[in-house]
């Protein structure tokens, strides 16, 4: 069986595009927080 | 505060199951005899959609429990663990079309096990949208409740029809991501980097739910 | 008022209002002779293609006559300042639920006769032998459309996004039926036994149920306050 061509590029294109993903949510997240313990001035945001 | 140190505790113990997952999928998985190392792509893709799956129970959990209680952490519970669902769900959705790119030529291909999935993704972000689109707190935790107990109940049935649907216009025997049996090894890799996911999404969700309790009290 | 009779309350209501009326049925109707038009238009005059496509186009034409018929019954009660008054009904809400289900499904399946018949017409169907299997089919559907289409139109009637809501929350739900409906419907027009394709006709039932069940335990929430 030929073994196939490697293909890191679509291997570091899943990985990184889940790592952007997951890092991304983790920021809004962090802002998200940082918002709340800041003195609100308008309405509440919704959960 | 207990809650803060735990949760930033969880974070940290996720970071490092991450990288050990991340250490067994490149280096102690060998290259794969019939598609080369793009096989690795499976090692984020299966234990994404377990989390995901994992996330949807939840919801399924929180939108009964607010029925039944309405107590509003469980609508917390629910809107959170909807939200990372849904980021699981894309993750695993992205990682399988790049998956199968080189391995079955094409970006996308209605197989059962993607449409499925693609059908789970428009279920939860129209669970997310509705949220969004809802202002009065207690009508949103209401109607979102209703909405994942369908959703969750669904997903069974959704699973079982796009498989036979798939059954009709492609051979069975197929070989494809995912298709073929896995040795021990493989495994062992994959459950090493789905509690790294798990560890993750309990830090997301706890975090995600601190956030909905502070708005709350807002 | 015991429960049956409180559920054929709702639907007589309903029925009475209709053919009062003729609002919805009379626009439904014409809605469903349209389709007819922009399915020809957008498959193209080669009548293989069309026959090819055609259950799908019969299921797709009632999702989309559910889309717009299915939320109305609740819309049209906010506007008449009805839903006080069933809200306030004593006793379990659930049998407002199997009313208006009823009365949904009543119109779903008019506007899914008026389809074939049209279909048979128009697209030179010869629909004879299979339609005793493809009532069955049609029926089974409709049911799952209805339950879940009343459940998600009773909420989204109280919000302002109802028109973009209904569809977006509708249409992942009926994916199941979707699949399932069109498989079944291809077959009996093949003619073939419903026999080999039960497995489909159980998932169907088994979704049918799943969606009138959750539909009669969670309606209270979406009427409360």
């Amino acid at each position: 069986m030929n073994p196939m061509p490697d293909h890191w590029n679509y291997v570091l294109a899943a990985y990184g595009l889940a790592a952007i993903g997951l890092i991304g949510y983790w920021r809004y997240l962090a802002a998200r927080a940082r918002s709340l313990s800041q003195p609100q001035r308008g309405k509440g945001r919704r959960a | 505060m207990p809650r803060v140190a735990m949760t930033r505790f969880l974070g940290w113990l996720a970071v490092c199951a991450l990288i050990v997952g991340l250490a067994a999928d490149f280096g102690y998985a060998p290259r794969e005899m019939t598609q080369g190392n793009v096989q690795r792509i499976m090692y984020l893709h299966v234990p994404s959609i377990l989390t995901a799956y994992l996330a949807f129970g939840l919801v399924l959990l929180g939108s009964v429990a607010y029925l039944l209680s309405r107590r509003a952490s469980w609508d917390h519970l629910a809107a959170s663990a909807a939200e990372i669902g849904v980021l699981f769900t894309a993750i695993t959705i992205v990682s399988g079309s790049i998956w199968g790119r080189p391995t079955w030529g094409v970006w996308w291909t209605w197989d059962a096990r993607l449409t499925s999935t693609a059908v789970l993704l428009l279920v939860y972000v129209g669970y997310l949208l509705l949220r969004a689109m809802v202002d009065e707190p207690e009508a949103r935790a209401r109607y979102a409740a209703v909405v994942g107990i369908l959703g969750a109940a669904n997903i069974p049935i959704v699973h079982f029809s796009v498989y036979w649907w798939r059954a009709l216009h492609q051979p069975a025997a197929m070989l494809g991501p995912g298709r073929a049996p896995m040795p021990g090894w493989m495994k062992g890799i994959v459950l090493v980097n789905w509690i790294a996911f798990t560890l993750l999404f309990a830090y997301f969700l706890s975090r995600r739910m601190q956030i909905a309790r502070l708005e709350e009290q807002a | 008022m015991p429960y049956t009779r409180r559920a054929l309350a709702v639907l007589w209501k309903d029925l009475l209002t209709e053919r009062r009326s003729k609002e919805s049925l009379n626009a439904l109707l014409f809605f469903t002779l349209l389709l007819l038009f922009i399915f020809q238009f957008a498959l193209g005059p080669d009548r293989d293609r069309l026959r090819v496509a055609l259950p799908g186009l019969l299921w797709l034409g009632l999702i989309l006559a559910g889309l717009l018929g299915l939320g109305r019954t609740f819309v049209i009660e906010r506007d008449n300042d009805c839903w006080e008054g069933l809200r306030l009904t004593p006793g379990d809400k659930s049998a407002i639920y199997l009313g208006k289900l009823l009365g949904n499904f009543t119109l779903m399946v008019v506007v899914e006769v008026l389809l074939l018949a049209l279909f048979a017409v128009f697209y030179d169907v010869a629909l004879g032998p299979a339609l005793p299997n493809l009532g069955i089919v049609l029926l089974l559907g409709t049911i799952g459309l209805a339950a879940v289409g009343t459940l998600f139109g009773a909420m989204t009637a109280q919000l302002r996004a109802r028109e973009l809501l209904f569809p977006v929350l509708l249409l992942p739900a009926q994916v199941p039926i979707l699949l399932a409906t069109v498989s079944l419907t291809e077959a009996t027009l093949l003619g073939q036994p419903l026999g080999e394709v039960s497995h489909w006709l159980k998932l169907l039932a088994g979704a049918d149920v799943v969606y009138v069940v959750i539909g009669i335990m969670t309606f209270e929430f979406i009427l409360d306050a």
